[in-house]
């Protein structure tokens, strides 16, 4: 895994994320040196990061705190494969509801529920998406979150946050996102050349 | 953690507070773990459910609009003429490809076909979106009586997932090019997880 770009959106207070990111929908702000959506208990608010290309094959992941106890369709994580022209994205969010309280969605033509898991979490805790190939995987604290699970609607785009609404407070810190790239076998350690002195007799 | 697999209706408007999930899901299994395969635009879904309990699997199966391998034994083989003639009946109902089904195929080799017909239609929807059978086309009627942008849409979703298109002619059924890219997609040894290993 490479690490493509990271946010730890420690910077005055501002009503927006920065030249960085394009947020759409509800938007999003700093305040107290994290990411806030800016219309919680309203819309949704995307955001992903737009200063780079991204590799088909993605992970975003960033430590969250929020209050809700809805579930299912409710609360604030990450995406992968965000569209540029399009609302497209797969998302990962999490609240604290007692049971589905993780659900992973496609937005698409349609919003679609691809799955929902009961896993209890810690605020801070950080939550993972990644998307390969056709595979994707949501992670808590760097455990699986369940099975994989197999899509194929979207290919491609940008790794991002994303916020479901209805929460009244959420706050995102410490965002990251990466491929899966092997880095390159560093070389070996310089070695100066033998030198081969003439002996003198 | 024991994994059972269903197809059934998907319900919802696909908004918010309203998403596309399975029909069941809110009424029947509202707390458990999930996954599903959406079927493109289409209204059904293969759905992955674990731990189910007895009462919800009967529940479950007591609509006539699922079908679940008996017993959740994936290996077993169809069998009868009977149960392979209601099976095929079920999933073209679905408009799903189910005429292929003989007795001698065991259901997990029927549910990876719907599987991988729901990943197919998933990046059409991608890619074009819409259904295909709305109105009076159905998975028996040929190829050509699909609008001139589906027809492109379906070839380019095949280039997508780099399938051979030499069975995308304009005489074939709607089921045998679904059929198809189903095949290719399991022959080219892509994933099918869904709570699991499909």
């Amino acid at each position: 895994m490479s690490v493509l770009a990271t946010d730890n959106f420690n910077r005055a207070n501002a009503a927006n994320l920065g030249a960085n990111w394009t947020e759409e929908l509800g938007g999003w702000s700093i305040v107290s040196n994290a990411a806030v959506p800016d219309n919680l208990g309203g819309s949704d608010s995307i955001g992903y990061w737009n200063a780079i290309t991204w590799p088909n094959d993605q992970y975003s992941q960033a430590k969250i705190t929020v209050t809700g106890t809805t579930g299912n369709s409710q609360g604030l994580g990450v995406t992968v494969r965000k569209s540029t022209s399009t609302v497209a994205r797969y998302r990962l969010v999490a609240d604290h509801a007692a049971a589905n309280n993780m659900e992973l969605a496609v937005f698409n033509t349609a919003y679609t529920s691809l799955w929902q898991r009961t896993q209890a979490f810690t605020n801070g805790d950080t939550i993972y998406l990644e998307a390969q190939g056709t595979t994707i995987i949501g992670k808590l604290n760097g455990v699986a979150v369940g099975a994989a699970t197999t899509n194929s609607a979207i290919a491609s785009g940008k790794a991002g946050i994303g916020f479901s609404s209805f929460e009244t407070a959420a706050v995102l810190d410490d965002w990251e996102g990466g491929d899966f790239a092997t880095t390159a076998k560093a070389p070996p350690p310089f070695r100066r050349p033998y030198r081969f002195f003439r002996h003198r007799n | 953690m024991v994994r059972s697999v269903y197809v059934m209706p998907l319900t919802g408007a696909g908004v918010k507070g309203d998403p596309r999930r399975p029909k069941y899901k809110d009424s029947l299994f509202p707390t458990l773990d999930w996954s599903m395969y959406d079927y493109g635009d289409e209204p059904q879904c293969l759905v992955g459910i674990q731990d189910v309990p007895a009462a919800t699997n009967t529940a479950l199966l007591a609509n006539s609009d699922v079908f679940a391998p008996p017993g959740q034994n994936l290996d077993v083989a169809v069998g009868s003429t009977s149960t392979r003639n209601a099976i095929r009946t079920q999933l073209e109902a679905d408009e799903i490809p189910g005429n292929w089904v003989q007795n001698t195929t065991t259901y997990r080799e029927i549910i990876r076909v719907v599987g991988a017909c729901c990943q197919f239609a998933q990046r059409y929807q991608g890619l074009v979106g819409g259904r295909w059978f709305s109105g009076t086309v159905h998975i028996g009627n040929t190829f050509s009586t699909l609008n001139q942008q589906q027809q492109l849409g379906i070839r380019d979703t095949a280039a997508s997932f780099g399938f051979d298109q030499t069975a995308i002619v304009g005489t074939a059924t709607i089921r045998d090019v679904l059929k198809n890219m189903a095949d290719q997609y399991i022959a080219a040894g892509m994933p099918l997880d869904l709570e699991g290993p499909l």
